[in-house]
């Protein structure tokens, strides 16, 4: 047999690239709108917050977002182009919510370098020209004509080398291009270029300004009155235009987006590679620009892009850290912050490395990642399967079985919860302050086992015992009729639905029973050539109470535990759970009871209890066993999940007033009740630093977890530092910390143990990197071993130069340094450990 | 390089930013070769080298004694040991056609070529008048071609996919195209009064042809139609190629110095009326600087060029070497006048840039290279090689290493290296430095480093 392997997409992109803010679904609604590297989701401003309206796919990495408005035209278009140097225009359809192409192309060209600086996408802001500068030397113009479509696109030569940022200038009669430009003495500067659009050419523009600061990087266009652009440095931001020219000193950073809070372009947001926020302020008298004001308003993630959305609402989207919706305030806080995180989203970018670990030793394995840059680094848990939201939980012991049931048969929430012991039966309900509390009903025989609980019509409950079926009244709960096994024999399962119970007793003999109002009345009666282990009775289809004749030789040894019938998404399917963790599924012909496409998948290695349950409106099926699954279908197909819980034994579900929707899961020694997460979702659980972890390992033996990280302090001179700390693999707190030395790096780090020595040990490589050399020529290798929750150095070597991966290999260590692999000996010396290279 | 893996790690630097700042800082690195070398079975002076455009595997160099050889520059022939543990791989000729072979040149080999879509063909052109195609498997003559005079130079476009012609600059004033499909000349474009040192297919239309000749002139050639359409002007230069905005209609009418104003530093500087043009008055702003756009340009000197600017002059004396960037907007020349200069592609305009030539070859052709990313080109200078920073003109590196005048470079950007081949029959290679430390100090020795 071949074995294929295939990849799928686990969780999408979540680092956010751009963002723009606009009118784009309708005149009316404000939308933002967030690219994250491949998908662009559409979200709708709406008091009670984003509300997201469509995600979509791109296929390529976004370049350019940019949102616009051709004349005449009520709402914006979308323009997006790739690193694949396609383009498209979108518009958005109200009709089908979907979004429509109205244009699109391809603008890479057979020559040319593409840039260094990444693609500038710009749209005129009137609208008479789209303008990419993708290869260095081009500028690519892509003309509207007056109906708002677009035309041939041209290239322009540009002579400018190094090109740093270009923007259209607001308010001029012709197109008009502001380039920040740096040339080959590495001087920066700014020039305008009228665009030509009947030449094809560029036209000098209106003013230009040499030698600006050299950490100058990004241009903002300001809209009229004014008509400048603001040109931001690293130690002054600069207003220019034709006739005024104003500059203020900032304080050394490096501005990595900004966001326009003003239509009329007086106050920008200015987030630096810092996470600083920053407001400034275009101060003006009438027309005419006066000066800059810049003030601090607080921290957030390092920015990609900022939107200023309304209302003081400000959407941050980060690359390094989590994305966040912000909100102004006009007083600071405590701390004299202005800014007031109201909303993260899950960022996992960029992972420099990952470990895969089972932490609770279920089986299954969660990824731990080292997620993050700078500031905003953090681990992240991200684990698969569904979640269980544990809501209540009891301390009981040995349960055999659970069940949920109403009080009257059209009442919508469950409110009894029958829990079967080895030798009785109780019964739990909800009380009026919503806690769970024994009770009793009278008709129910709780000195016994119970096999199988259902309600049924008119009112009444059933009771399975070995002995005997009940029909209690859920309303004066009383008996009302009592059916016995024959003597001799004993009930040993059962099954029943509202109106029906189907029982086996021992020696193949089934019987089949019929509900009344009071009356259980014998139906029929089969003697089968086997022993029942399993029997199911649920209404599927139309035709309920159709006798179904199938038999299927299972085979093996392996005796059947459970057996259901379900319908998912219209396709009837009898699903067959063996003793050694297996799950049969066959698909059901109704009209016919021919069972086909048999399948077997392996769940868990413990026998299997299947029971249904409903979440959101679809019917999935519990697994309940050492590894609990979800069993659910889409597209037709039968997909198993996960449930992040160790063993359960039983399962029903509970839907009562206080829990609704909820899940009864009898595990180990324990009842609670929760709530089910989202099918198939990742979860992903944040562990911030505060520092950039670079690598990480795991290790088994001492439950912990070693990370190389990285502190930047982000204060005048760029200091790093560079530790490696110890995780606990629970609680994820730092267990301890051992420092590297200045300009020592950790590269790489590993969990191993060497041959004629029990003990485990993490192994790091670093490098020294010195700031006058190309390539590290100096590194060490540290030994540690924990001891009492800490790292103790127990050997350290010098090696001539970085040491970018280790590896256990034969009990020894291969080392990878610089273009070189060594490989090290773990050898004991007389006075302690010590290492020999080989 | 450390800085740069870690902001690739965190994101921050773009793979293709990164790709490119590594392989840039390799290309300052070059130095001999410490471990690659290549054995060249040559009697006489080098003239031209190769590495095949498809696969970067095989050098084609062709040298002065009729011969031309293939070699493997992936994988070696053989080793040997450096000493210190360093190993030297020997990359001896894999083929050599030579005066012995049946149809072998008679004299020097001065152009020796691959076909551009595969290695199974290449191409030589010799002193003794003769173009010839090989085939590299059976090292066969296939075709060959009379010219009317010595070949200085032959060259295929890299880009052709509808024609399959060689460019031949050859004593002959007329540049001759050689259509290997059919086997007969295709065109001959006539223009140049003097020999013909030089032809480079652009690498942005696969029917432009630019011609060196050694009248000093520069002449491009669109192979669809009749004569040339430009002449490169040293005289013309980029400045006020783009008119200011409020002196559209007044161009050229005072000349006052802009440093005065660049002296200034922040301030604002509205363009006034006022512009230094180029050459200095306004005759010469002749029409091919104010071209447009391309499909005026050729209706409005095709065919029958004003002669005034059919004269125009790129080198003083012969231009000696052509070379494009790879993104097809520059053209750098050489010419016997020791100058290089680099021209833009598309208005046709010396951009002025000095490079620090001391003193070029001018008896023979050189052949040039550039790096992909167009920051450096190699010029062969006399005895060394120069690398120029393409903008400003300046020497980044000075290789030196031959002992005689250097006649052609090649670079392979896919492995940073460059070859280079010489009067005195070598064929040298320059590498980026290979840390080869001297790690055989004894690993006894090492285990004292232990601290426990």
């Amino acid at each position: 047999m071949s074995v294929w392997n295939y990849v799928v997409t686990a969780h999408k992109p979540t680092n956010v690239t751009h963002s723009c803010v606009g009118n784009f679904t309708s005149p009316q609604e404000l939308n933002l709108i967030v690219a994250k590297c491949t998908r662009i989701e559409i979200n709708l401003l709406t008091p009670q917050g984003l509300q997201p309206m469509l995600d979509v796919p791109i296929y390529g990495r976004i370049a350019t977002l940019e949102l616009f408005r051709p004349h005449g035209e009520a709402q914006d278009f979308l323009f997006i182009a790739t690193e694949r140097y396609k383009f498209c225009v979108l518009q958005w359809d109200a009709e089908s919510s979907e979004l429509i192409t109205r244009a699109m192309g391809d603008v890479s060209d057979r020559i040319g370098r593409p840039t260094d600086n990444g693609q500038i996408g710009i749209i005129d802001p009137d609208c008479r020209l789209i303008g990419l500068h993708l290869y260095d030397g081009l500028f690519k113009v892509i003309p509207f004509d007056n109906k708002g479509q677009l035309k041939e696109a041209f290239n322009i030569r540009l002579e400018e080398l190094q090109v740093l940022d270009i923007k259209f200038l607001y308010g001029c009669s012709k197109p008009t291009i502001v380039v920040l430009y740096q040339d080959n003495k590495d001087a920066r500067h700014v020039k305008t270029y009228e665009v030509a659009l009947k030449d094809k050419d560029f036209i000098e523009g209106p003013w230009s300004q040499n030698n600006l600061d050299n950490g100058a990087d990004l241009l903002i266009p300001v809209p009229p009155p004014f008509c400048g652009v603001l040109i931001i440095g690293e130690e002054t931001i600069v207003y220019c235009s034709a006739n005024v020219f104003r500059a203020i000193p900032i304080r050394p950073s490096i501005t990595k987006a900004y966001g326009r809070v003003d239509a009329d372009g007086s106050r920008y947001l200015l987030g630096d590679h810092a996470g600083l926020l920053h407001l400034l302020v275009i101060t003006h008298e009438k027309e005419k620009v006066t000066g800059l004001k810049i003030e601090l308003l607080g921290e957030t993630s390092v920015a990609s892009t900022i939107s200023y959305l309304d209302n003081a609402f400000v959407f941050i989207g980060s690359s390094y850290g989590d994305s966040q919706l912000v909100k102004l305030n006009l007083q600071p806080d405590a701390k004299g912050s202005y800014v007031e995180v109201l909303d993260r989203f899950v960022n996992l970018g960029p992972i420099a490395d990952f470990c895969v670990v089972d932490l609770e030793r279920q089986g299954q394995g969660q990824v731990v990642t080292c997620s993050g840059a700078y500031k905003d680094g953090s681990l992240r848990i991200v684990r698969n399967g569904i979640g269980i939201n544990e809501q209540a939980s009891v301390e009981l012991q040995g349960i055999k079985g659970m069940w949920s049931l109403r009080s009257l048969t059209d009442d919508p929430f469950d409110t009894f919860l029958v829990v079967s012991f080895i030798s009785e039966t109780r019964i739990l309900a909800m009380n009026i302050e919503d806690e769970l509390e024994e009770t009793e009903i009278e008709g129910f025989c709780s000195q016994v086992q119970t096999l199988f609980c259902h309600c049924a019509v008119f009112n009444q409950l059933v009771q399975v015992t070995s002995s005997s079926v009940r029909l209690v009244s859920s309303t004066t709960r009383e008996l009302r009729q009592e059916w016995n096994a024959p003597s001799g024999f004993s009930i040993n399962v059962a099954t029943a639905n509202a109106t029906q119970v189907l029982l086996a007793t021992g020696g193949g003999h089934l019987v089949y029973l019929e509900i009344g109002d009071g009356t259980l009345t014998q139906a029929k009666h089969a003697q089968l050539e086997c022993e029942i282990s399993c029997l199911d009775i649920n209404p599927i289809g139309e035709n309920p109470s159709c006798s179904q004749l199938a038999a299927e030789p299972l085979g093996g040894e392996i005796i059947p535990r459970s057996v259901l019938l379900c319908s998912f998404e219209g396709i009837s399917y009898l699903l067959c759970a063996l003793g050694d963790g297996h799950l049969l599924n066959f698909q059901l012909n109704l009209s016919t009871g021919e069972l086909k496409d048999r399948k077997k998948v392996s769940l868990g290695t413990q026998p299997i209890t299947l029971r249904t349950f409903s979440s959101k409106n679809t019917t999935h099926v519990f697994a309940a066993s050492d590894r609990p699954t979800v069993i659910y279908s889409s597209n037709k197909k039968l997909l198993y999940s996960n449930v992040n819980l160790k063993e359960v034994s039983h399962m029903c579900p509970f839907n009562s007033a206080a829990f609704p929707d909820s899940l009864a899961i009898a595990k180990e020694g324990e009842l609670s009740i929760g709530t089910i997460d989202d099918i198939q979702k990742l979860h992903i659980r944040s562990i911030p630093l505060g520092e950039q972890a670079r690598r990480i390992c795991h290790q088994e033996q001492s439950r912990t977890f070693a990370i190389c990280s990285l502190k930047t302090h982000s204060n005048a001179e760029e200091s790093e530092m560079n530790f490696i700390r110890l995780l606990d693999d629970q609680t994820f707190e730092f267990i301890s910390t051992y420092p590297l030395d200045t300009f020592e790096y950790g590269c790489s780090i590993l969990s191993c143990s060497f041959s004629d020595d029990s003990n485990v040990y993490y192994c790091v490589g670093t490098a020294y990197v010195l700031p006058e050399e190309n390539e590290p020529t100096k590194g060490r290798i540290l030994v540690f071993i924990v001891e009492d929750g800490k790292l103790q150095l127990i050997a350290e070597k010098e090696t001539k130069g970085a040491v970018y991966s280790l590896n256990a290999f034969n009990g020894k260590l291969l080392a990878a340094i610089n273009q070189k692999i060594q490989l090290y000996k773990w050898m004991l010396r007389d006075d302690g450990n010590t290492r020999a290279a080989v | 390089m450390w800085r740069e893996i870690r902001d690739r790690e965190a994101g921050k630097t773009r793979p293709n930013s990164f790709k490119n700042r590594v392989s840039s800082s390799r290309i300052f690195d070059l130095q001999l070769s410490n471990y690659k070398d290549v054995v060249s079975p040559h009697r006489g002076s080098i003239n031209s080298l190769q590495v095949d455009l498809t696969e970067g595997r095989y050098l084609l160099s062709g040298a002065s004694d009729a011969s031309a050889s293939v070699f493997d520059i992936q994988h070696a022939t053989d080793f040997e040991g450096g000493g210190e543990g360093a190993l030297i791989a020997k990359h001896k000729s894999l083929i050599t056609i030579d005066k012995q072979h049946q149809n072998g040149h008679k004299f020097a080999i001065s152009s020796a070529i691959w076909y551009t879509i595969d290695t199974g063909l290449f191409v030589t052109g010799s002193y003794d008048h003769y173009i010839k195609v090989w085939d590299t498997n059976s090292t066969q003559m296939v075709m060959n071609f009379k010219m009317p005079g010595k070949v200085y130079r032959t060259a295929m476009s890299p880009l052709a996919t509808s024609h399959m012609l060689i460019a031949a600059g050859t004593e002959d004033v007329q540049v001759r195209l050689c259509d290997i499909a059919s086997g007969a000349f295709a065109h001959t474009l006539s223009g140049h009064r003097d020999g013909v040192m030089t032809v480079e297919w652009s690498t942005s239309s696969e029917w432009v042809l630019v011609t060196g000749g050694c009248d000093g002139a520069i002449r491009f050639w669109d192979i669809r139609r009749a004569g040339c359409f430009l002449v490169l002007d040293q005289s013309q230069s980029q400045l006020g190629r783009r008119p200011p905005l409020l002196a559209r209609s007044a161009v050229n009418k005072v000349s006052t110095s802009k440093a005065l104003s660049k002296g200034q530093n922040i301030s604002v500087k509205p363009r006034l009326p006022q512009k230094k043009s180029g050459s200095g008055n306004g005759i010469k702003h002749s029409p091919i600087g104010q071209i447009p756009a391309k499909g005026s340009l050729k209706q409005r000197l095709h065919p029958g060029m004003l002669s005034s600017q059919d004269r125009a002059t790129a080198h003083y004396g012969a231009v000696t070497g052509l070379k494009t960037t790879e993104d097809g907007m520059y053209l750098l020349s050489a010419g016997s006048d020791s100058r290089i200069r680099l021209w833009d592609v598309k208005s046709g305009r010396n951009t002025l840039v000095n490079f620090e030539t001391a003193r070029l070859q001018t008896s023979k052709p050189i052949q040039l290279a550039t790096t992909q990313d167009s920051n450096l080109v190699f010029v062969p200078c006399m005895t060394s090689v120069k690398a120029f920073d393409i903008w400003s003109g300046r020497t980044r590196v000075t290789f030196r290493g031959h002992y005689e005048y250097v006649n052609c470079c090649w670079f392979s950007s896919q492995d940073q290296e460059l070859y280079t081949g010489g009067n005195d029959r070598q064929i040298l290679v320059w590498s980026p430095a290979r840390l080869i430390s001297n790690e055989d100090a004894s690993p006894a020795e090492d285990q004292d480093n232990w601290s426990d």
